[in-house]
């Protein structure tokens, strides 16, 4: 993850000196820091399985995961500014990013942006058995239990408003984003056996792709510490709140027996409202 | 520091002289051999836990978990191939170690190739299979197959038997001169006992008909 972390920074420096020298940018920073996340997401009654209960499946909230991000904040001419945040979350795989451009006007400033939100359907198959004992779970002579699980990605663009305090050792930034984000489309299937008998059957899910609108408002606070060279050393501590209303519509495939007896049907959960707080903590080097 | 150069490359060829002496490679190319399909073994599968009971020694099985192992085979060469495999394993056998390895041996000599396609599996009841389907009744079509465990199939779905059909008769390399199958009941019979008698025909016109053992299938509530 540290290779990682540092390899991304890299990357951001790279860019935004180069950015810099090009007389583009008028100044810039970069942040490097870590974060807590806690999601909530209240269970559905639905009577066929419904991915979103095992999504990110914490009725309660608690840190469900860890995340390493860096970011880079550009001062660019003509009052516009960029931020570009790049993160890793317990996979390991650099699968976050916000991209955005604010224009500015004095302490107030309106976003424009992107960003890709990870999140991770977590042990479906408990959909299974949780609901009978009468069959046993991914039969087969060469298998034994597996999971459904898969990454899923809340992907789309945004816009929002900014206020912006800035003194010499001290930095207020409040954003509230609005957005409407895609999900990316998965595959998954279980085969079923019954107890004391031949019969097996498949049910193969096709998660389709679906909007959902989304509520995020941000606080940053930056503090600096020293001045080393042409940099300001500071830290800096960040706390979100995103709000989403989602729900994961998918093909159904019923086969029973064989695979080419098979029924389809399209199905929709309901919405689910859910919740997630972010909190992180790092360090930031500002160049004046 | 020369003699030290020399001393370590003469170490490293002499080590992988030795390797290659231990561990031979230099198999012959396969001999390719047509077999005929003129036996069947038919064994009893217990199907009702989690993985198939191919081993079961009982003859009393859930009603609805009835199952067979099918081995279609050359009588003759099948005989002759067990006979003279470990005789080749020993001929093949790394040098030093010829005894401990009579038995793993890495190299194919033969290829096996059916000589006939199987065109047709029909099942007999021979007794009562239930009140609609009386003794001598065809029950193919309560019959599905598993055959090559790929895809769906690894995950425990069966083919039709039409599909079954199909892909036994395509043309491929076996590795002894036979080939397995199962079948399975998609009904449970109804019945104290029931035996059922097998027929695969082949497109030369031969076939094979055999029979199962009989079986006491258990109703439901009695498990």
């Amino acid at each position: 993850m540290k290779t990682k972390l540092i390899i991304l920074t890299g990357f951001l420096w790279i860019l935004t000196t180069e950015a810099t020298e090009a007389q583009l940018v008028q100044r810039y920073s970069i942040d490097g820091f870590l974060g807590v996340k806690s999601t909530f997401n209240k269970n559905s009654d639905f009577e066929g399985l419904d991915f979103m209960n095992y999504f990110e499946n914490y009725e309660e909230y608690y840190i469900d995961e860890f995340y390493l991000n860096a970011s880079s904040h550009l001062w660019i001419k003509n009052n516009w500014e960029a931020d570009l945040e790049v993160g890793v979350g317990s996979s390991l795989i650099p699968n976050r990013f916000d991209l955005r451009a604010i224009k500015r006007f004095n302490k107030l400033g309106i976003n424009f942006g992107i960003e890709n939100r990870p999140f991770f359907v977590y042990e479906a198959e408990l959909y299974y058995s949780e609901a009978s004992t009468s069959f046993y779970i991914n039969h087969g002579p060469n298998l034994s239990y597996s999971y459904i699980q898969f990454d899923l990605f809340l992907l789309g663009p945004y816009s929002g408003i900014n206020y912006t305090f800035e003194n010499e050792k001290f930095i207020f930034r409040g954003d509230i984003n609005a957005g409407l984000s895609l999900n990316n489309r998965d595959h998954c299937y279980v085969t079923l056996k019954e107890k004391n008998s031949n019969y097996v059957w498949s049910e193969e899910y096709l998660i389709k792709s679906s909007a959902a609108w989304w509520l995020n408002p941000e606080l940053y606070f930056y503090v600096k510490l020293f001045r080393f060279n042409t940099f300001d050393i500071g830290i800096r501590v960040g706390a979100g709140y995103y709000l989403t209303q989602k729900k994961l519509p998918y093909d159904y495939i019923e086969r029973h027996w064989t695979y080419e007896n098979a029924e389809q049907q399209h199905i929709t959960p309901p919405a689910h409202l859910l919740h997630q707080l972010n909190a992180d903590f790092g360090i930031s080097v500002r160049m004046k | 520091m020369f003699r030290k150069t020399i001393f370590i490359i003469t170490t490293v060829l002499a080590l992988k002289l030795l390797v290659s002496c231990i561990f031979r490679c230099d198999c012959d190319d396969p001999e390719e051999i047509e077999f005929a399909l003129n036996t069947s073994h038919i064994s009893l599968i217990d199907n009702a836990g989690y993985y198939p009971d191919y081993h079961t020694t009982s003859d009393t099985v859930s009603s609805r978990a009835i199952g067979f192992d099918i081995t279609l085979s050359d009588s003759i060469i099948t005989g002759q191939y067990f006979t003279a495999l470990p005789t080749k394993c020993e001929q093949t056998a790394p040098i030093f170690i010829k005894g401990a390895y009579a038995w793993s041996c890495d190299c194919v000599f033969w290829e096996f190739k059916a000589k006939q396609k199987i065109k047709a599996i029909r099942m007999i009841a021979l007794t009562d299979f239930n009140q609609d389907l009386p003794a001598q009744s065809d029950i193919s079509h309560l019959l599905v197959g598993r055959v090559d465990q790929s895809g769906f199939e690894a995950h425990g779905m069966y083919k039709t038997l039409e599909k079954t059909i199909e892909y036994l008769s395509e043309e491929r390399i076996y590795s002894s001169p036979e080939y397995s199958f199962e079948l399975y009941l998609t009904e449970a019979p109804v019945t104290d006992s029931i035996r059922f008698e097998l027929t695969f025909e082949f497109d030369d016109n031969s076939f094979i008909t055999d029979t199962t053992q009989m079986i006491y299938p258990l109703p439901m509530f009695e498990l």
